[in-house]
């Protein structure tokens, strides 16, 4: 089996030496980068299985590289900063961000969430689950990990993925923010709403013919959300 | 003496007649036509009368002799035959006589309306026919009541005239002092209206001045300078001048008289030679008086009085105009002065406020700049700290100890940089609280500088540094430690900045009263847009991509502010791609000017 490549990109060679020194250790093949355009450059060539990013970097915006790699891949983007504006964080998680690092953070918490984000990526559905799943326009071949709207196939990351699959899972039913963040994210993001929002809403702009008027992810305010049954 | 019965009897309806005929023909006729038909009927009455008895005696003389009348058949026959005789002769003569009277009336008549019309149309109404040619009678009375109505026509026409001539020179003299609202000419065209006007030759205006109680002269005309100066200024009651506003009365001095004994205009042809008539507004308000003299005695008409006081009450209508004018002009100049004033405080007040927001903005951003820079400034070295830490706990077991020492140094050097970042903070606070602790004395720099090379030199082994020295000591006067801090922050931004091996010099040079130390590098060079910012906190330029972050941007602040602190100067000059110089300066003696904390 082929070992998991982690592409970490800080200018802080410190930062990156600790974070290297525990994803070795951790079995992860790492990757360094400590500007952008190297950054980029990596990220096509050697085609990572997940991505750190710090946002504060030299030569180019941090949200300017999320956007570039999240153009052609759906890999885990796991943003890592000293910024801990609200504004950043949604603006990243918008981006197509998977999760989000505030600095300073203790190495047993970068583990836990980057495990979180690989669970979702390498979950594969047991053999009591759903096979497929249709509603209207919207088709889920989860044996191929597919999902189109109007036969069209539409790219969703493993987050948006593992969102859909668990309102699937419970279709009719409404899930409250905590249930939906602790099943997708893990118990430890159970208030993390503003996660949960950018998702769905993410989730609402690729499957949603209007996403401001949701056919399929409905909104129960206050409550949490609920996939439509027709 | 049925005869003399029926004379009388026709006489007597003849008188009936006649008078039925006057008392209808006075009601309906015009009184010219009813003086000449009672002329008429009285002649035409006594001439019918006489003419009456001379028929009769005709007729008896004609008709036989009346005392042979015996027989009283014959007398009948003989009474009947004179009567109608005497009949036939008298209307014959009446008709001629008033043939007669009638064409020499209507002839006279005529002449007389051709007289009166002759006269209508040259527009002569003088008297239509002299007295002395005037005859007696009814003509008589009918030509003196022509000659009546003529004059008093003419009287009229002339009276018409003058008001017309009156009314033609107000309306002129109103349109001239009312063309302006400037006071002065308002004040001047009047005096000369008014004096052309009554065709007088000397005048001149006071204008009342309420907070002097004086009437001041502003106007005059036809007055030498010398009279001018002795009238310049009345009090109310003295003199014609001030009798005259104290009244609200026209006065006049008579020939003759002293001016101050003024009288009212009594009755006409009384010789004056000066006027005074009060200007007053509506409702009683003195505005001033008008004076108008003549260096000849002039006898006033009542009309020309009359006129006067219209010219007056002109004059005063346009003064008071002028005046109001001028008093809204006025408030209208302070009004716009006071805008103006307003506008200029507002503009301030904008401008101070705009300044003040500014500041809060600047101040603002510089607390939003300080919260990130600092935030993130210490969130990096703790990041490293907390994460080494952490991984060392958690897999200190599985590490090998080189790589375990490294994680350790990491530790070690983030922890001196906070150390560090927290004593910039610290010492910036105490700069902008003005509480720097500078201890200034009289120092040797050159020594100071040789110590500071030295440290760099162990700090910064990837630079060459060099110290040129002129000359073997260099007094200055300021704080060592602080020299040496700002020395050091130089050096370690120039090798900050420039590339490694890369040779940095440090100069000194005296110059007048104080002593210029050089830090130049060979690095890229500042822009000129960052050039005016450098030295403001909290102020980075964008770091190269090869060189890494450079701090919290207070290096130069504070260098600035100790410089500043010891009376000094610091400065920098650079272009990109040659490198930058820095500079400082320092006294060489004490500046008393400085506070200095002991």
């Amino acid at each position: 089996m082929n070992r998991t490549t982690i592409l970490v990109i800080d200018d802080e060679p410190k930062i990156v030496r600790f974070v290297k020194t525990a994803l070795s250790l951790g079995g992860y093949d790492v990757l360094t980068a400590g500007t952008g355009q190297l950054a980029l450059k990596l990220c096509e060539s050697e085609k990572p299985d997940l991505v750190i990013l710090d946002l504060g970097l030299p030569d180019v915006d941090g949200f300017e590289v999320l956007r570039e790699i999240r153009s052609y891949t759906t890999i885990p983007i796991i943003i890592l900063t000293a910024r801990d504006d609200e504004k950043d964080k949604v603006r990243g998680l918008e981006l197509g961000a998977d999760d989000y690092l505030t600095k300073p953070f203790g190495i047993r918490e970068l583990e836990a969430r980057l495990q979180a984000v690989l669970r979702r990526l390498s979950w594969s559905p047991q053999p009591s689950d759903l096979t497929e799943f249709t509603l209207h326009s919207l088709e889920v071949d989860f044996r191929r990990h597919q999902v189109r709207v109007y036969g069209e196939e539409v790219h969703l990351t493993p987050t948006e993925y593992d969102l859909l699959r668990v309102l699937i899972q419970h279709s009719g039913q409404v899930l409250l923010h905590s249930d939906l963040l602790g099943k997708v994210w893990g118990e430890e993001y159970r208030n993390d709403l503003a996660i949960l929002r950018v998702n769905v809403s993410r989730l609402r702009q690729k499957l949603e013919e209007d996403p401001r008027q949701p056919r399929y992810i409905l909104t129960v305010p206050g409550v949490g959300y609920t996939l439509a049954t027709d | 003496m049925f005869y003399w019965f029926l004379v009388s009897d026709s006489y007597l309806w003849l008188v009936t007649e006649s008078q039925a005929l006057i008392s209808e023909e006075l009601s309906e006729k015009r009184w010219g036509e009813q003086l000449m038909s009672r002329w008429l009927l009285r002649k035409r009455l006594l001439l019918v009368f006489a003419l009456v008895i001379v028929a009769v005696v005709i007729g008896a003389l004609v008709f036989g002799d009346i005392g042979q009348i015996s027989a009283p058949a014959q007398v009948v026959s003989t009474w009947s035959s004179y009567l109608l005789l005497a009949t036939f002769v008298t209307l014959v003569v009446v008709t001629g006589v008033v043939l007669v009277s009638v064409g020499a009336l209507t002839h006279r008549i005529a002449e007389i309306a051709a007289r009166v019309e002759q006269q209508l149309a040259s527009g002569d109404l003088d008297i239509v026919v002299e007295a002395d040619r005037a005859p007696k009678g009814e003509i008589g009375r009918l030509i003196t009541a022509l000659n009546d109505l003529g004059q008093a026509y003419r009287l009229s026409l002339q009276n018409l005239a003058r008001q017309t001539d009156e009314r033609a020179v107000l309306d002129l003299l109103a349109a001239t002092i009312n063309r302006t609202l400037d006071l002065q000419e308002v004040l001047d065209t009047s005096l000369r209206g008014t004096l052309k006007t009554v065709k007088w030759d000397m005048g001149a205006i006071y204008m009342w001045d309420d907070r002097n109680d004086s009437l001041n002269m502003v106007s005059f005309i036809g007055f030498s300078e010398d009279v001018v100066r002795q009238k310049i200024t009345h009090r109310l009651g003295e003199g014609l001048i001030g009798k005259s506003a104290e009244s609200r009365k026209l006065l006049i001095a008579a020939a003759g008289e002293q001016p101050s004994s003024a009288m009212e205009p009594d009755g006409e042809g009384i010789p004056v030679i000066q006027i005074s008539i009060p200007l007053v507004t509506v409702p009683g308000q003195l505005l001033g008086v008008m004076e108008i003299g003549s260096a000849q005695p002039k006898t006033l008409a009542q009309s020309e009085l009359n006129l006067l006081r219209t010219v007056a009450s002109h004059v005063s209508l346009a003064i008071d105009k002028a005046q109001l004018y001028t008093k809204v002009s006025q408030h209208a100049v302070e009004l716009e002065k006071l805008v103006a004033a307003r506008t200029v405080q507002l503009s301030q007040a904008i401008d101070e406020l705009w300044v003040a927001l500014k500041q809060a903005q600047e101040a603002d951003r510089i607390k939003s700049l300080l919260l990130s820079t600092v935030s993130h400034e210490l969130r990096t070295p703790l990041a490293t700290i907390k994460g080494n830490t952490s991984l060392l706990i958690q897999h200190h077991k599985k590490i090998p100890t080189e790589t375990f020492i490294e994680h350790l140094k990491d530790i070690d050097e983030e922890t001196d940089k906070l150390t560090e970042l927290i004593s910039n903070l610290l010492e910036m606070s105490r700069i902008e609280a003005g509480m720097l602790h500078i201890q200034s004395h009289s120092i040797d720099l050159i020594k100071i500088l040789e110590d500071a090379v030295e440290a760099a030199r162990m700090r910064l082994r990837d630079h060459a540094i060099r110290l040129e020295q002129p000359v073997p000591s260099l007094s200055a006067y300021g704080d060592a430690r602080r020299i040496e801090q700002v020395l050091a922050n130089l050096l370690d931004n120039a090798a900050k900045y420039s590339p490694a091996k890369s040779l940095i010099e440090v100069q000194v040079e005296e110059d007048d009263r104080q002593v210029i130390v050089a830090v130049k590098d060979r690095g890229r060079g500042i822009a000129p847009e960052h050039l005016g910012r450098i030295f403001d906190r909290f102020y980075q330029i964008s770091a190269s991509p090869d060189s890494g972050r450079h701090g919290i941007g207070l290096g130069l602040a504070i260098c600035r502010g100790l410089v500043e602190a010891q009376g000094g100067r610091i400065w920098v000059e650079s272009q990109v791609g040659q490198g930058s110089t820095f500079y400082f300066s320092l006294p060489t003696v004490r500046d008393d000017t400085l506070q200095e904390e002991e």
